[in-house]
């Protein structure tokens, strides 16, 4: 008995040194502010980068960019406090900053804007695809550069306030150290001592920042976490103090948890994007009649109540409500009508339906796949899934392999997004369809200035909605959970909010 | 015995370069293609072909493997595709979490498992039953779901522990302690419990034994009886259940990992699985079957060393 009392008292010690240890730890009501995220950095070597994703946070720690993005999302004076079109389009012009210095004590001039525009738009990452306009850029003086274009684009400013826009040291570029231990000239330095790989990563203050003001923390700490429960229960106990609330299961869990979630536009449509749109594969699918059936089938409202737990806005349009080319009307351009739909299955001769062969994509889109299988299967669509691998999914819809999928792509960006899905040549337009309408619009869209651009983008919204090119459903709402102590300015169009959005709560 | 380890060495690393060798094949075959993945969903097909050039998939698989081998046997495993981080750092970084956890939850697990398997034993009755009650109850829980609820109360209501993340113990060492606790707890229920069961149950048949009968009716104290010589023979049972059990827990804690928010070898594991990061995959696995490998010889050592009968076999 007396043995008994010994090993419980030892037992409970060592519960109770554990014990003391564990509140160090929290994040609350310090200057650091700690994030999570759902991935690690890839590379933080510019061009090597995606474009706009979670990650974001990692890279903006550590690079200025070109440009910045307002409270409305659209491009401002960041490093560049001035830039023009000359009026054939092609020639960009830059005004920089003359106070930036990288942390290696680089100057950051139009020499070393020059140099990190060549890398990136030498890269395999998306900010390569962004650059790829460009055909040169000159050094004017240290002060002023131009970026000269092989034709106009109009989705390159965006991108400059983007990964296409980052700035890393010139003597760092191209160095393989760069991509694990970038130099920039942002408002942080990673610290990799402090840093663990793929895990955790330490930010301290770069104490020359230009703007040091705009990021009131001292300390930036990102912690990779991909789990639900751990970020809720992360965010509980204060050891983070935001996560991306990439599921509505950290919505609710945060809600429930008396956490403020803050959304916005994150300028992201999704639905089911109909690929074999010429019927190429799938003969059905070539028939307007069927494409807009399936647009018919679709009961937006519940959708967005029950898959995406009230976090987005329906719509039948494919351009972000952001951008110009966004028209309210044709948010609702194919009412849900299962009977409208089956006459129109039917006077396209698919009364008893037909079948389509599509990815899984159901282990990271359970309830979304769910969505898509139950609205086509009321209008006589079977719809059998065959298993893939994540790693598989964009290089087999790339690759023509499937009719339809289940997707969602970004279109704050409209340029962008529809050089990613309209042009003949774009990678998510597998089958290559060309329309000569989509065509002569492109190309008036391309050519042309703000005014008759955003007409242009109007009239070639309204034709692909009319092409039932797509059948959205809904534009996403991003959606960031906070602590208590903090709190966020977000911007539309973005996937999460800037880091500079961040502050102590009042 | 030297004889014994050296062959038992032999097939360790037969096995290795076995398990090894089919994950890169079978790694190869399922037609993945991460280039795209790593490139980003807007990258052009010019980035997306060069990307695979880079990191060698268009190359033919054979070469591939030949090239992986050539590096992996000079201890060079190669660089993380998605991380751009060399492998062994990234392992290096991600054994200690999970090794912490492992090994608290076996000091764990055989502390108090042996302490309840023998008191069940010696003690029967209603001592007996309950530990048969409580065993059933502690295997059939899912160790992920103690471990959210440990979670709950323990890092989230009571705020004793850190709710996630891994604490180096060179940085704090209390807080290292903190903040595996809880894992090691959920980690080790099922575990304590199976062992419990095989204590009591190698424990009861020992002390049936004439030996111990004899040993009692020379007056040997009662203490020395029970652990000098009826847990020392009942002993190696419990081990080769617990040197089971250390392998079970690596598989357990990739769950475990996932809850508390840790980047241990099993949240790489499972993460490098998902994205097709073939090289850290494959250094995963290495570093795992070499692993599994020197517990099953350290266990064997153990053993030999409590039973001269397994030094003669």
């Amino acid at each position: 008995m007396r043995r008994s009392i010994v090993a419980a008292s030892a037992a409970a010690f060592l519960f109770g040194l554990s014990a003391c240890g564990g509140g160090s730890s929290s994040a609350e009501g310090s200057q650091t502010l700690t994030l999570a995220i759902v991935t690690p950095p890839t590379s933080f070597e510019p061009g090597a980068m995606a474009m706009g994703g979670p990650e974001d946070h990692y890279y903006q720690a550590v690079y200025d960019t070109l440009l910045a993005l307002d409270a409305a999302g659209k491009p401002a004076a960041n490093v560049a406090t001035a830039w023009s079109y000359d009026p054939s389009n092609t020639r960009l012009s830059l005004t920089l900053r003359e106070d930036v210095t990288f942390t290696d004590g680089t100057k950051l001039d139009a020499a070393a804007v020059k140099a990190n525009l060549e890398h990136a738009k030498k890269g395999t990452g998306e900010a390569a695809s962004a650059l790829r306009a460009v055909d040169e850029v000159n050094v004017t003086d240290a002060a002023h550069a131009e970026i000269v274009l092989s034709a106009p684009d109009p989705s390159l400013v965006p991108s400059l306030a983007r990964s296409a826009g980052y700035l890393a040291s010139p003597k760092a570029l191209g160095s393989p150290e760069i991509k694990t231990a970038p130099v920039g000239s942002g408002p942080y330095r990673l610290d990799k001592s402090r840093s663990t790989s793929g895990d955790a990563y330490v930010f301290t203050r770069n104490e020359s920042y230009w703007n040091k003001s705009a990021y009131p923390y001292d300390q930036v700490d990102i912690k990779h976490l991909d789990n639900t429960t751990a970020a809720i229960n992360g965010l509980r106990s204060g050891q983070i103090l935001g996560v991306s609330a990439i599921s509505k299961d950290i919505v609710q869990g945060a809600k429930q948890a008396g956490l403020t979630v803050a959304t916005y536009d994150n300028g992201t449509i999704e639905g089911i994007f109909l690929w074999d749109r010429a019927g190429e594969n799938t003969k059905a699918l070539g028939d307007l009649r069927v494409r807009r059936a399936i647009n018919h089938a679709l009961d937006r409202e519940t959708i967005v109540e029950n898959v995406k737990g009230g976090l987005a806005t329906p719509s039948a349009q494919i351009f972000a409500p952001t951008t110009s080319g966004y028209d309210k009307a044709l948010d609702d351009a194919y009412p849900y009508d299962v009977a409208k739909a089956k006459r129109l299955m039917a006077e396209a001769g698919y009364a008893s339906g037909f079948t389509l062969t599509v990815a899984d994509f159901s282990p990271v889109y359970p309830d979304e796949q769910a969505a898509m299988t139950e609205s086509l299967a009321a209008i006589g669509i079977k719809v059998k899934y065959t298993p893939i691998t994540a790693d598989q999914a964009v290089g087999s819809i790339i690759g023509g392999r499937w009719p339809i999928n289940y997707f969602n792509l970004t279109s704050s960006n409209p340029w962008a997004f529809a050089q990613l899905t309209l042009d003949p040549k774009a990678a998510f337009n597998p089958f290559h369809v060309t329309d000569p309408k989509v065509t002569e619009l492109l190309e008036t869209i391309r050519t042309s200035d703000s005014a008759e651009q955003d007409a242009a983008y109007k009239r070639l919204n309204a034709h692909i909605v009319d092409q039932a090119w797509f059948a959205p459903w809904a534009f996403q709402q991003g959606a960031y959970a906070l602590g208590k102590s903090v709190e966020v300015t977000t911007v539309p169009g973005v996937s999460v909010p800037p880091l500079s959005g961040f502050a102590p709560a009042a | 015995m030297i004889t014994f380890l050296l062959r038992r060495l032999a097939a360790g690393v037969v096995l290795v370069f076995v398990i090894a060798t089919a994950t890169f094949f079978l790694t190869g075959l399922t037609g993945s293609d991460p280039a795209q993945r790593i490139a980003g969903t807007q990258a052009g097909a010019a980035q997306v072909a060069a990307k695979r050039h880079e990191l060698g998939l268009d190359r033919p698989l054979v070469e591939r493997y030949a090239d992986w081998l050539g590096h992996a046997v000079r201890g060079d495993l190669g660089t993380s595709w998605f991380t751009n981080q060399p492998v062994s750092r990234v392992v290096g970084e991600a054994l200690p979490v999970s090794l912490s956890l492992v090994l608290a939850a076996i000091l764990l697990t055989a502390a108090v498992s042996i302490v309840l398997g023998v008191a069940a034993a010696v003690r029967g009755g209603w001592a007996d039953r309950v530990l048969q009650v409580v065993s059933v109850v502690a295997f059939a829980v899912p160790n992920f779901l103690v471990g959210m609820i440990l979670a709950l109360v323990f890092a989230v209501q009571l705020g004793l522990f850190p709710a996630i993340g891994y604490v180096k113990p060179s940085v704090d060492p209390a807080g290292w302690l903190a903040s595996i606790t809880l894992p090691a707890l959920a980690l080790a229920i099922g575990a304590i419990a199976t062992v419990a069961a095989q204590t009591r149950g190698s424990m009861i048949d020992v002390l049936r034994q004439d030996y111990i009968r004899t040993l009692r009716s020379r007056g040997l104290p009662a203490r020395s009886v029970l652990l000098k010589h009826a847990l020392r023979n009942a002993a190696p049972a419990s081990l080769t259940v617990l040197s089971l059990q250390f392998i079970a827990l690596i598989g357990g804690a990739v769950v475990i990992e996932q809850v508390f928010g840790l980047t241990g070898i099993g949240e790489r594991a499972t993460s490098a699985a998902s994205q097709g990061d073939v090289p850290l995959v494959l250094g995963v696995v290495v570093v795992t079957v070499v692993l599994v490998v020197i517990v099953n010889l350290l266990a064997d050592v153990l053993l030999g060393w409590l039973n001269p009968k397994v030094r003669m076999s």
